[in-house]
């Protein structure tokens, strides 16, 4: 797994989006069926997709990843939803992730509280 | 190896309310205003005139049609609580509005972002998430009324899902950046994924555009 991070949300807003990629190193097709973090009450995978110039978020399952296949989570598409993290979330923050997959494998990792989006704009504060 | 019944299967939607016309007419709708003009997304020759509407911006000032009137706006239609979509919106009209000064594009504009979720999104809630992306940036709220009284008028999808037992909820809104001209007209529309150099391009091409075909 790489290229793990979370973005930072603006002020008062307590749900957030990670993005990462998953390489799929195994020779047999997994799914990811389940993410979970000490730091964070409720993660859903969630892909954004735009239909008739509509956006909207769909809750996933499961996340089907093929031998060899490399699965990218970035805005506008796959993303975890991180719902209400108590305390919330603060830039710099690394936070702890376990990925169960259907094989039964776990993979835990780390990502970090960033913010991506746009990095000359004034800051908050 | 989890089983299938470890997974919660409980749908997160389960009802939706829709309000406010489809998108689909503005988008499908394509003039070709003359062959040397083919740019996409403009509604030349026939821009929608907006009529009155009145909603509140970030510092509870009212929002009326003409704070629209003599520059050219950038509307994006969104809500706070979205992660994904709308803060890669605002971020790129952020830059779209940074690379317009820097490029002194001789066109008063103004980006704007207007919340279509009056439940949640108060004033003071939409004033820190715009300012989070530019200090220029305008955020418009409201009562839902108030809200529809613009969004109806554009025609913007919104779909509101019923709330999770946390009061959670989604809403599924359009994704594309409206442009409304100095005269209160919808000129152009920007369609998702929006890009700001894409975005500019295409702006100035609508400015020549129109000093010709609207002189
Ligand atoms: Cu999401």
């Amino acid at each position: 797994m790489q290229k793990t991070w979370i973005s930072a949300s603006p002020p008062g807003v307590n749900s957030h989006a990670a993005y990462l990629e998953i390489h799929n190193q195994t020779g047999n097709a997994v799914s990811l069926l389940r993410v979970t973090s000490p730091r964070v009450a409720r993660i859903e995978v969630h892909l954004s997709e735009v239909r008739d110039g509509v956006a909207g978020m769909r809750r996933q399952d499961a996340v089907a990843i093929p031998a060899g296949a490399t699965v990218e989570f970035a805005p506008r598409g796959y993303h975890l939803m991180l719902f209400d993290a108590a305390p919330p979330l603060r830039i710099g923050e690394s936070v702890p992730f376990s990925f169960e997959f259907s094989d039964g494998s776990v993979l835990n990792v780390q990502a970090v509280v960033e913010r991506r989006d746009d990095p000359h704009a004034a800051h908050p504060q | 190896m989890p089983s299938p019944q470890s997974l919660r299967t409980t749908a997160l939607i389960v009802g939706l309310i829709a309000f406010g016309a489809g998108i689909g007419a503005f988008t499908a709708r394509y003039y070709p205003p003359a062959p040397a003009a083919r740019i996409e997304g403009l509604m030349w020759p026939n821009p929608k005139q907006l009529g009155p509407f009145a909603a509140v911006d970030q510092d509870g000032r009212p929002f009326t049609l003409d704070r629209l009137l003599g520059k050219w706006s950038f509307l994006f239609f969104g809500y706070t609580h979205c992660p994904d979509v709308c803060p890669v919106t605002l971020s790129v009209l952020s830059q779209f509005e940074r690379r317009l000064a820097e490029d002194k594009v001789d066109a008063p504009a103004q980006m704007v972002f207007v919340s279509v979720d009056p439940q949640r999104d108060t004033t003071v809630r939409v004033r820190d998430y715009v300012r989070y992306f530019s200090p220029g940036m305008i955020g418009v709220s409201g009562t839902e009324a108030e809200i529809q009284s613009l969004t109806s008028q554009i025609g913007i999808a919104i779909l509101h899902y019923d709330p999770d037992p946390q009061g959670n909820y989604l809403v599924d809104h359009s994704a594309s950046v409206f442009l409304i001209d100095t005269k209160g007209r919808l000129l152009l529309v920007f369609p998702a994924p929006q890009n700001a150099e894409a975005m500019l391009g295409r702006f100035r091409q609508a400015l020549d555009f129109m000093k010709r075909a609207d002189a």
